[in-house]
Parts: structure tokens; C-alpha cells; sequence
């Protein structure tokens, strides 16, 4: 039995994953889990710190890592890179001036060595205020299309609303699963 | 029927199925690899192809613990030769990329993240192609007010809205008697002297490189970054941020201004001081009455507009 083999089976006892919520201050991270676990959602205030969030998905143990998006904290974000399944990148759809800034660190983010391989959704919140960008807007001025190393998929949605923040954690799920437990094959994309 | 023989049929049946799945997707590949169709229908049998044996890895996936040992190391087995063999079918049709460099002819199956100097070569086809927020921008010694600022077209939608470089002005974005403009966020930049009264949004203010200036907002979050003596006159639900920031000073939001009953009077202000993560309180910020603002507000309310642009001066901090 290879070390593979045995880590493999180990994980899949467990099931369990573990996903970084990641994206710029007031993007809606926190927002977005409040919403996810039926929390009040009025009273969020800037992250200072992280928040952990864990629950179960489906058959999986999701352990969810929240991290502040406000640029004195994004230095800080590296320390929560290890074992990381999959990112969550969420991207405020009216903050049209800051998308060049939010293209810029998800793409540094990418480049870390630590979370190669990592499943990555970009979450387009805030659809609900009127005049957002919609997905295809936000996947051209990030410029999704360009990601190789990663699986990433991007979905419009709203934290106010709940408007599709659980087929989005779905997706992730589905193919964190993929790739840990089943197979080692790459699809193309 | 004992459970041994639910486990021992089912891995049975299991097995059948599995040897007439792996048998159909090794001859589809074989004949895909034979057959001299052009590459782009090629690659659709093989996006097939890949999703089918993602699949079938699946299901033995969740087999485990059901299945005989040998059996299960078989299928493994068989399912690796059928990943190998597809994954040469691939490498053999993916046209080369422009930017790629020379690689090896694929020997190791492409683990995630080898591809990744793929991903920086590629050039930025398209720039950020955001629509502009409405913007107000470069202006001195001036009282700006809505109705000054926008027409009764460009006012209905719900928009960004972009104030920048203004030095000795006093901008009034208060709803007049014709105009009531929705705005779901604001971003200024660069203001001195200068005093700024927001209505209450329900979206965020964000604010960089504030200096002796006054700022009158009811909003759901406020960040303040790189500033320098601010008074903030502020009402919302949430806490507001501060980062980079110096001799800052926070009231509440005059009584007269609260328009809607979203925004609730934040009673006790805790400000989060980014640049300060300690327990002890931050010196970079202190409160502040709301007397201030109230006399503010009473004169912008008689709306003489010489006498405010005269004393604005003695609304500043310094």
C-alpha cells in the first residue's frame, strides 16, 4: 500500500473538506456564510480576524475558514493556505472601480504553491443591488478564462436573498470530491 | 438473506457492471484513438470520454468497504490503464497551445498546477472593461449641491457614485426639493477642506486619503483608509473600519438628517482600527458629541450658500 493509497483512504473516512472564503473587504464573505447558516445578517461588520464555520454539506464536513479581506490583513491570508480543498473567491458585483484590484490579488493568490490544485468558485454577490455586473462581466474584467492551473467555476448570486449560495457550495463539493477521492484524471475544461 | 449475502451479491452485480462500463469506454477510446476525424470533434469525444470514467471511478469510489479486496484492487487496477489510455488519446488530439513551452509527450498523467506557467505567459486580452460609476471630480472652492450635480435623468438609477480630488468645496448630496438621487455606493478619493454630507444609502462608503475634512454619513458600512484629521458623523448598522488612518474623530449622525428608520443610531460607536489589532484602545481615533453636526446641518438647511462656502473653515477640524 502506497503513502497515496493511505492518505487517500484516511480522507475518505473523514470526508472531510476544507475551504477558504477569500475576496476583498466588503465583497460579502462573511455575509455569504451568515446566510448559508441561517444567521442574522443585518448586523455583519467588517472582519477583523477569521471566523470558522463548520457544517455538514451533504455526506462531507465542510470546515469553513472566513478570512478579512481589508488590505492590512491580506499578508495574513497565507497562514491559512495548508490543506486547503478549495477556494471560495467572492467578488462584489457593484464595485466596478476595485476589479482591477480584485483581479490583481486573486491571480497572486493563484500562484501560490500551497494551493495548487484547489477548486476555485468566484461567487459573483450582491446581484440583488440593481446595476451589479452580472457573471459573464465579472469573469471577462477578472479574466477567468486565462486560469489554467485550476478548476474554477463562476456563479452569480446574492447573500441578501440567497439566491444560489447553495448550488454554488454544491459545485465546490462535487469537485473537491472529484479530485480528492476518485480520480486523478484532469478534465479539461 | 444475511447480510454477508447482500454484501457478496452486491459486489457481484457491481462487478458485471463495472467490466461492461470500463469494456464500452475502452473501445470508444480505441476507436476514437484510430479514427482520423479533425481535432475539434475529437476533443468533445474525449471531454466525453473523461466525464464517463470520472464517473465509473466514482462509483467504485463508493463501492469501497462493499467489494472484495482483490477485486477492488483489480478494478483499480483497470481503471488506471483506462486513464492512461485516455489520457494519451488526449494529448495526442489537444492542439498546442501558442504559448506552451516544450514538454515532455506527457508522460506522467498532468497533475494540477503544471500548467501554471501556461497561465502567467497569457496576455491580458482585455482590460477591465467596467462601465464608469457617475463621477464627480476635480473641483475647488465650490458649493456643490444635488441639484447642481445631477439632471432628473441621470439621478433615478441606482448607481455608484465616484467623488474625487476636491479641495475647499462643501459637497451636498442631500436630497433637494425636485431631486432625490438613489445611490447603492460611494467611493471618494482625495479630498482636503473639505465637508461632505451624505443622505442614508444602504450600501457602502469607502473613503481614501481624507485630510482635514468632515464627513456626514448613514450607510451600511463605512471604511475609512489613509486619512488624516476627519470628523465622521455617522449612523449604521454595522461597525466602521478605519486602516492607515490618524486623528480621526467619531459622532453620530444628526438627528435632523435620519430620514429613514433603516438606519438606526448607532449608540455606542466601535470603531475597528485596522492598523491597531490590539486590546488596548487605539489612538489613532476618539469620539466626538454630535453637537457639530447638528450646527452643520441647521445652516445647509437655511441654505445660504455664501454664508456656509465663508465659514467653512470653521466646520474643519484644524
Amino acid at each position: 500500500m502506497g503513502l497515496l493509497t493511505i492518505i487517500r483512504k484516511n480522507r475518505q473516512k473523514e470526508r472531510e473538506m476544507r475551504i477558504l472564503f477569500l475576496g476583498l473587504d466588503n465583497a460579502g464573505k462573511t455575509t455569504i456564510l451568515k446566510k448559508l447558516n441561517g444567521e442574522d445578517i443585518m448586523t455583519v461588520s467588517p472582519t477583523l480576524g477569521f471566523n470558522i464555520k463548520t457544517f455538514l454539506h451533504g455526506k462531507y464536513t465542510l470546515n469553513i475558514w472566513d478570512v478579512g479581506g481589508q488590505r492590512t490583513l491580506r499578508p495574513y491570508w497565507r497562514n491559512y493556505f495548508e490543506q486547503t480543498d478549495a477556494i471560495v473567491w467572492v467578488v462584489d458585483s457593484g464595485d466596478r472601480m476595485r476589479m482591477q484590484d480584485c483581479k490583481e490579488e486573486l491571480h497572486a493568490l493563484l500562484l501560490e504553491d500551497r494551493l495548487a490544485g484547489a477548486s476555485l468558485l468566484v461567487f459573483a454577490n450582491k446581484q440583488d443591488i440593481q446595476g451589479s455586473m452580472n457573471d459573464v462581466e465579472i469573469r471577462d474584467s477578472l479574466d477567468l478564462l486565462s486560469i489554467k492551473s485550476h478548476h474554477w467555476k463562476i456563479m452569480s448570486c446574492s447573500a441578501v436573498t440567497g439566491q444560489n449560495l447553495v448550488s454554488g457550495l454544491d459545485w465546490v463539493v462535487e469537485d473537491v470530491a472529484n479530485r480528492l477521492y476518485y480520480s486523478s484524471t484532469t478534465i479539461t475544461s | 438473506m444475511s447480510d454477508l449475502d447482500t454484501k457478496w451479491t452486491f459486489s457481484q452485480d457491481f462487478y458485471h457492471q463495472f467490466q461492461a462500463t470500463r469494456s464500452d469506454l475502452a473501445s470508444r477510446i480505441d476507436a476514437a484513438k484510430s479514427s482520423p476525424l479533425p481535432s475539434a470533434p475529437v476533443l468533445s469525444v474525449v471531454q466525453e470520454l473523461t466525464i464517463g470514467l470520472a464517473g465509473l471511478a466514482k462509483s467504485l469510489t463508493d463501492a469501497t468497504g462493499s467489494l472484495p479486496s482483490y477485486d477492488q484492487r483489480q478494478c483499480e487496477l483497470q481503471l488506471k490503464t483506462l486513464e492512461k489510455s485516455l489520457d494519451d488519446l488526449r494529448t495526442s488530439v489537444t492542439p498546442k497551445h501558442k504559448f506552451a513551452f516544450k514538454r515532455k509527450v506527457a508522460a506522467q498523467p498532468s497533475k494540477p498546477g503544471t500548467d501554471r506557467s501556461a497561465s502567467i505567459q497569457t496576455p491580458d486580452t482585455k482590460t477591465s472593461s467596467t462601465a464608469p460609476a457617475f463621477t464627480i471630480s476635480s473641483h475647488s472652492h465650490r458649493y456643490l449641491k444635488t441639484d447642481t450635480l445631477f439632471t432628473p435623468e441621470n439621478s433615478t438609477f441606482q448607481s455608484e457614485v465616484s467623488i474625487s480630488d476636491i479641495e475647499d468645496c462643501i459637497v451636498n448630496l442631500l436630497p433637494s426639493k425636485q431631486l432625490t438621487v438613489e445611490i447603492s455606493a460611494l467611493h471618494i478619493q482625495r479630498l482636503s477642506s473639505t465637508v461632505l454630507l451624505i443622505p442614508p444609502i444602504k450600501g457602502s462608503v469607502i473613503l481614501h486619503e481624507l485630510s482635514n475634512c468632515v464627513v456626514i454619513s448613514a450607510c451600511h458600512q463605512f471604511r475609512m483608509h489613509r486619512s488624516t484629521s476627519v470628523d465622521v458623523y455617522l449612523a449604521g448598522a454595522s461597525n466602521p473600519t478605519i486602516e492607515h488612518c490618524t486623528r480621526i474623530r467619531f459622532g453620530t449622525y444628526p438627528e435632523a438628517m435620519q430620514l429613514s428608520p433603516d438606519h438606526q443610531k448607532n449608540v455606542q460607536l466601535s470603531i475597528q482600527d485596522f492598523s491597531h489589532i490590539r486590546s488596548s484602545p487605539s489612538p489613532n481615533w476618539s469620539s466626538l458629541s454630535g453637537g457639530e453636526a447638528d450646527k452643520i446641518w441647521t445652516q445647509v438647511a437655511t441654505g445660504d450658500e455664501e454664508y456656509l462656502m465663508n465659514s467653512l473653515k470653521e466646520f474643519l477640524p484644524v
